[in-house]
């Protein structure tokens, strides 16, 4: 149905005064959106941490450990910005003391205020993929590649050899042990595995 | 019609909402009802509140009408107010800002719906109030 002029300002007139009654309503809603924010902000580090956590990802074999850490720091950045834009999407992150309007005016700035929400939102969608899809490809890499197996470690050991000690890894040397360069054989009269060698 | 002599008590109730000229006219009667013939006066009700009382510069009826001159609202809603019917520009200062003010008076005009008051004008004609310009005590050096 179309308004007159008359009828158009007498319902814009009809919202200023719904907009100076409810200035409690209004702040009320921007303390709430902050705390969305923050909760949001917070969670978002649990879901980036991929499906078995920052730990899983410490073991990944080379060079995975690499890509999923660069991942989890790109999904993060994008899921804390799509949150951001959400927020401002919602138009109530900031409210401050302004002067007053008149009707016509708010009529134009409810406007433009809701062409600038769905530009936010837009932007908000756009990171929000990226943050998803990098989670969701991260946590497959982790299913599919998982945890890089244990590397052997050579023993120390102090070899008592002939009446001498010595101390060092145990190698191989023609096809038997040695510590030193010292094969250890029917000469040896101990040998005792330590830390470090002094 | 914008272009009647005012006050006039017989005048027709109408809607001029939108219409430069009658916004331009209707905003330099209420300032200069306001800061030189003073038959429209703001009184402080406290915090931002005031009370415009007097009579209206079209009719010459009483009228009055509560002004609040700060508003809580989402921040990316501010706008300001140019001197055309565009707003574009910001306040020059915090004691600046825009209404409707409309005139409220009882006395019968032809055209006026039976719960509906005023002679029409001011609705959809923004004016601009200063309060370091429009108070009473402005005028006498010590703005408040």
């Amino acid at each position: 149905m179309a308004l007159t002029p008359e009828q158009e300002w007498n319902y814009w007139d009809s919202q200023l005064t719904d907009l100076r009654h409810n200035q409690l309503k209004t702040v009320q809603s921007a303390a709430a959106a902050w705390s969305k924010l923050f909760a949001a902000l917070l969670a978002i580090f649990g879901t980036v941490a991929f499906a078995g956590g920052l730990t899983t990802i410490d073991k990944l074999p080379s060079p995975w450990d690499v890509v999923a850490k660069v991942g989890t720091l790109i999904a993060a950045a994008a899921a804390i910005a799509a949150t951001y834009m959400a927020a401002r999407a919602s138009d109530t992150l900031s409210v401050s003391d302004r002067p007053a309007i008149d009707a016509l005016t708010l009529r134009q700035a409810v406007s433009d205020a809701a062409h600038e929400s769905v530009h936010w939102l837009s932007l908000a969608k756009i990171a929000g993929a990226i943050a998803v899809g990098i989670v969701l490809a991260g946590s497959g890499l982790i299913v599919v590649v998982g945890e890089a197996g244990d590397t052997p470690t050579v023993p120390t050991v102090v070899a008592v050899v002939d009446g001498h000690a010595y101390c060092g890894k145990l190698k191989k040397l023609d096809g038997a042990l040695a510590v030193r360069g010292h094969e250890l054989n029917r000469s040896v009269t101990a040998v005792t595995p330590v830390a470090d060698c002094p | 019609m914008a272009g009647a002599v005012w006050p006039n008590g017989e005048a027709l109730f109408e809607f001029v909402g939108g219409q430069p000229d009658a916004r331009e006219r209707w905003e330099n009667a209420v300032v200069q009802a306001l800061d030189d013939l003073h038959s429209l006066q703001l009184t402080p009700q406290g915090g931002d509140y005031y009370d415009l009382i007097g009579t209206c510069p079209r009719c010459g009826h009483h009228m009055k009408q509560s002004l609040e001159f700060s508003t809580l609202r989402a921040k990316d809603m501010i706008v300001g107010i140019a001197s055309d019917s565009t707003p574009t520009t910001t306040f020059q200062s915090a004691r600046e800002a825009a209404f409707d003010i409309v005139c409220s008076c009882r006395e019968p005009h032809d055209g006026r719906d039976a719960d509906t008051l005023g002679c029409g004008w001011g609705r959809g004609l923004r004016v601009t109030l200063n309060l370091d310009r429009d108070l009473p005590s402005a005028s006498a050096g010590s703005p408040t």
